[in-house]
């Protein structure tokens, strides 16, 4: 009670300055009023009572003070105090203010776009029914594995299965791209999401036999229906089957949004063909630790793997089903759950640049502590304590970094489309919401103490009277005669800062090589000339034997379009950086069973001749190897030299594992491709088979990409392309036409978007440390201007003193950059997994780089060693 | 015995209490009354006195308000409140107990030692 009263009391004299003011001052004039009252009744006259009653109360501004003091008031007083005179000493000098603010604006808008950043994909949990308690389990199930799975589970209490996908609806009759999520029964409950309008999706609903319903996502509701609440009832057409609209809920996981959700049970008849596998997410019971859970999952899904296999279980599937383990990822965090390499990297890239921004603003305030170091003395010479001091110079270098983190604020909100461009394509912007503002708002004010605190603990510790008596600065050895310890602190901050900056300059050469590397890399086919579109026949309900004769309409229609040199299609675009599922392949050609993933496409005749990749040995596939005809593959170099050592593969066998299990025989060998520049970076060997279209498995139809190369006038076969498809049939869904060179470059946005980011910053980096450089050497100039005067009178040359300055700039790079080489030797390894081609110490770049800061460093020490050669003795030796 | 005495540290606080636990005063008044009850034997600085109930207020030992004084002026008057008169209370025994210790030790001769 008693520390509410102080608050209060405390609060009222704060919130009610004027009034309490006003009321202590009645208070004690009474008290003056009524003592001198009672001294004219003992029979003074009024103006000897009024003299006698002020001189015995004694100073009223002292009482006053005293009074202020007593509630705690002061405090709050001198900040008000203090800041308006920092707000002062800031416009004093604006050019120092402009560049401080600034620089930690760089600093701490960095740091705030890349945490927010964070925030969003990996820390915030969802706003979901105890999210900490949900994980997702690391693998694709199929459906009767998941129930099996959710049926026999003891660690988890409830589950749900989910999966997303692209879907064509239907509305009022007109065809609509959208996301379809299909979700169990349990979904809603387990979740503890609730409708907005009607109701969620039930287990009832989720049995096949039951109605055909589905639910809105909150999102698509307000975008497309614009928030009606007639939309209850009304039907959206799938894949032409009717489902009734029956609630509208939140969507949560950013990643995995949906416009509509529909019953699991209905997964079979709408899903892509190609996925049977659906996302499994449960709810830990408090009881069973992840690791325990882990465990018991494994065990269960190893077993109820064996049951599917049944009597056929060969050693083989023996051995892959003892591989399979189950394992815990915390799912209720936002869509990315993995804090991904890249964020990693910008993490440490902007920390680096915010310690870079604090070096530099505690060097200019070191700089101005030296020029300010006669206002201070005199401060402390007529009795201000030194805390009282240190305290006003902290509020300065804290508005500085407030004011800073403001400017910062706007920087992030501008630039985070870059910076979200590392996690995804759609870009989410930086949002400043609360956590992204306290966040801004501690970093802004720990940078403030952090940069702000040596400064003002340096400043206030003058000896008063030289700093009284002479306003020059003494004489020594070095350039930084001054103060001997404070000059090494300003020496050591220039050095740190070169390093970091050079270590910084380090990684941002190294990821711009591999970037120029990987872009030039073979990708094993020619990109240019290459036209792509989509074409997605099972959206609208094609069976796969009416797919297959719509296939080769399309294509005879393509081959047939001016222009066109040749026309192909395939299941899986190239270098979409996703191959599917790849196959297992026990080859027994060499005597021995071995079950390995290869790269599985299915494709059409003259893909090869297409997509420029060369045909070895062997034959194309041709319009006879139709779905009744014997089963036929060709293999990639790679594939073919490690199965067939130096045998001719042609004519050989081998069988796909998890299909009817039928022979396949080799027909013919074509050179290796990247499928993606990450196999590559691994050194992944790009073993790949490739079926025809015609024999695919049921899992591989439903949908293919048509590749055109264009002999001339792509830009109109580009428009012809949808046209041909359209002619076939008016509802075939198609996709936006595209350049196979396009989605090669595209694949390279993520490293691109971080190699833009650490270039960008390690310039920013670069300019910072030379304004550290030139800010440091010109200030150490002006200081000495007398003793180079001297010096010049007694006779030194010109050159010995360009040679002076230039050597203290020498020797601080130096020291710079050796610390910097040994930091970046020790902080680029941490980064070898994003680098193409080059070692992660390559010391080409090393060598590059450190002469690129080497030249900067001497630009900027070289201004002002310039305007110290030109110093007129006559004038330096007047000048104090 | 008439010279006046200058106050012991830290007693003016408990003074104070005393004084507004006999009736609400305002600053002048706490004045007047201790030197009244001390028969004028403690000197107190006029000004000094100040800071004294605006601290002893942000403990919230006493409160105030504005009310009339004898002469029809505006002044400020201070009244114990609930926590003030408990705090008066173990302030008054703790210096009764002080006062016995260091008057017991004071009166000690040599054979008690």
């Amino acid at each position: 009670m008693r520390f509410g009263t102080r608050i209060r009391s405390w609060l009222r004299v704060v919130v009610h300055r004027l009034r309490a003011e006003r009321e202590m001052d009645a208070e004690l004039r009474f008290h003056i009023q009524a003592f001198a009252e009672d001294l004219m009744r003992g029979g003074l006259s009024r103006e000897e009572a009024q003299r006698r009653a002020r001189i015995e109360f004694g100073g009223i501004e002292r009482a006053k003070e005293e009074c202020r003091d007593a509630r705690g008031v002061n405090f709050v007083e001198a900040l008000r105090q203090d800041l308006r005179f920092a707000f002062r000493m800031l416009r004093k000098s604006p050019g120092f203010t402009t560049v401080g603010v600034l620089t930690l604006a760089l600093g701490i808008g960095a740091n705030t776009a890349i945490f927010s950043l964070i925030d969003q994909a990996v820390l915030r949990w969802l706003p979901i029914k105890i999210p900490e308690q949900l994980f997702e389990l690391n693998a694709d199930f199929l459906i009767p594995e998941y129930e099996k799975l959710a049926a026999h589970t003891q660690s988890f209490s409830e589950m749900f299965a989910s999966d997303k996908g692209p879907m064509i609806a239907g509305i009022d009759g007109l065809p609509e791209n959208i996301w379809g999520r299909f979700v169990s029964g349990t979904y809603y409950s387990v979740t503890g999401i609730h409708a907005i309008v009607g109701r969620v999706i039930t287990p009832q609903d989720d049995h096949s036999a039951s109605s055909l319903v589905c639910v809105l996502s909150q999102n698509y509701w307000k975008r497309r229906f614009g928030n009606s609440a007639q939309v209850l009832g009304r039907t959206i057409t799938l894949k032409r089957i009717p489902f009734v609209i029956v609630g509208v809920a939140p969507e949560f996981d950013t990643g995995e949004a949906a416009d509509v959700i529909i019953p699991m049970a209905t997964h079979l008849q709408l899903a892509m063909k190609d996925n049977d596998t659906v996302r499994m997410i449960g709810r830990l019971k408090p009881e069973v630790s992840e690791k325990q859970a882990s465990v018991e999952l494994t065990l269960v899904y190893r077993q109820i793997l064996a049951e599917n296999a049944g009597s056929k279980l060969t050693p083989a599937d023996q051995q892959r089903i003892q591989e399979k383990t189950v394992q815990l990822i915390p799912a209720g965090h936002g869509g990315l759950q993995r804090f991904s390499m890249e964020l990693r990297i910008a993490t440490a890239v902007v920390a680096i640049i915010l310690l870079i921004a604090c070096i530099n603003v505690g060097n200019l305030l070191l700089a101005r502590g030296t020029t300010r170091q006669r206002e201070i003395a005199v401060r402390l010479a007529i009795g201000a304590g030194r805390w009282r001091i240190v305290r006003q110079l902290l509020t300065e270098s804290l508005l500085l970094a407030v004011l800073g983190g403001c400017f910062g604020l706007l920087l992030a909100w501008c630039g985070g489309q870059l910076l979200s461009r590392l996690i995804s394509e759609d870009a989410t912007s930086v949002t400043p919401d609360v956590r992204v503002l306290g966040f801004t708002g501690a970093v802004s004010l720990l940078t403030g103490i952090g940069f702000g605190l040596l400064p003002a603990m340096r400043a206030t510790r003058t000896n008063l009277t030289p700093s009284l008596k002479a306003s020059g600065s003494g004489s020594g050895g070095s350039l930084f005669g001054a103060a001997g310890s404070r000059s090494g602190l300003v020496k050591g901050l220039v050095i740190s800062q070169i390093g970091l900056c050079l270590t910084l300059l380090i990684g941002a050469g190294l990821l711009l090589q591999s970037l120029e590397k990987l872009s030039k890399t073979d990708v094993g086919f020619e990109r240019e000339k290459v036209l792509l579109m989509w074409v997605l026949p099972t959206m609208v309900g094609y069976d796969i034997s009416q797919e297959n004769s719509l296939d080769w309409q399309l294509l005879s229609g393509l081959n047939a379009l001016p222009g066109v040199r040749s026309a192909s299609l395939s299941r899986l675009q190239l270098f979409s950086g996703y191959w599917g599922r790849s196959v297992s392949v026990p080859v027994r050609a060499s005597g021995r069973a071995e079950d390995v993933r290869v790269s599985c496409n299915t494709i059409a005749p003259k893909f090869f001749a297409t997509m420029g990749i060369p045909l070895l040995s062997g034959r194309d596939f041709t319009v006879a190897d139709s779905a009744t005809a014997p089963k036929v593959a060709i293999i990639s170099e790679s594939m073919a030299q490690h199965y067939f050592q130096g045998e001719n593969p042609v004519g050989r066998h081998f069988r796909f594992t998890g299909e009817d299990g039928t022979d396949v025989e080799i027909v013919g060998v074509v050179k290796d491709i990247l499928t993606e520049f990450r196999e590559e970076q691994n050194h992944r060997s790009p073993r790949a088979a490739y079926i025809p279209f015609t024999q695919a498995p049921a899992t591989m139809t439903g949908q293919a990409v048509v590749e055109v190369r264009a002999t001339a006038n792509p830009g109109v076969i580009a428009a012809a392309m949808p046209e041909v498809a359209r002619r076939l049939d008016k509802d075939l869904p198609v996709g936006a036409v595209t350049t196979q060179n396009e989605i090669v470059d595209q694949s390279l946005g993520g490293p691109r978007a971080l190699t833009q980011l650490t270039a960008l910053l390690g310039l920013l980096a670069l300019l910072l440390a030379s304004i550290g450089i030139y800010g440091t050497m010109s200030h150490a100039v002006v200081q000495r201007r007398k003793e180079i005067g001297i010096r010049m009178a007694l006779g030194a040359e010109r050159q010995n003193v360009l040679r002076l300055v230039l050597r203290e700039g020498l020797l601080l790079t130096l020291g710079g950059i050796s610390g910097g080489l040994a930091l970046g030797a020790a902080l680029t390894r941490l980064i070898s997994s994003q680098l193409y081609g080059l070692s992660a110490t390559d010391p080409l770049t090393f060598v590059t780089v450190s002469l690129l800061l080497a030249g900067v460093a001497f630009l900027a020490s070289y201004i002002p060693a310039r305007s110290a050669m030109r110093v007129d003795p006559m004038v330096a030796l007047r000048y104090e | 015995m008439d010279k006046q005495m200058e106050l012991l540290q830290g007693t003016l606080d408990m003074l104070i209490l005393k004084a507004v636990s006999l009736g609400p005063l305002h600053g002048y008044g706490v004045l007047l009354r201790i030197q009244q009850i001390s028969k004028d034997r403690l000197e107190i600085q006029q000004g000094s006195l100040y800071p004294a109930p605006y601290r002893l207020e942000h403990q919230g030992w006493i409160t105030s308000a504005w009310g009339e004084s004898e002469n029809n002026r505006k002044a400020k008057y201070y009244r114990l409140t609930a926590a003030g008169t408990r705090k008066l209370q173990t302030e008054a025994e703790r210096w009764n107990r002080m006062a016995d210790v260091i008057a017991a030790i004071l009166q000690s001769t040599a054979e008690e030692v």
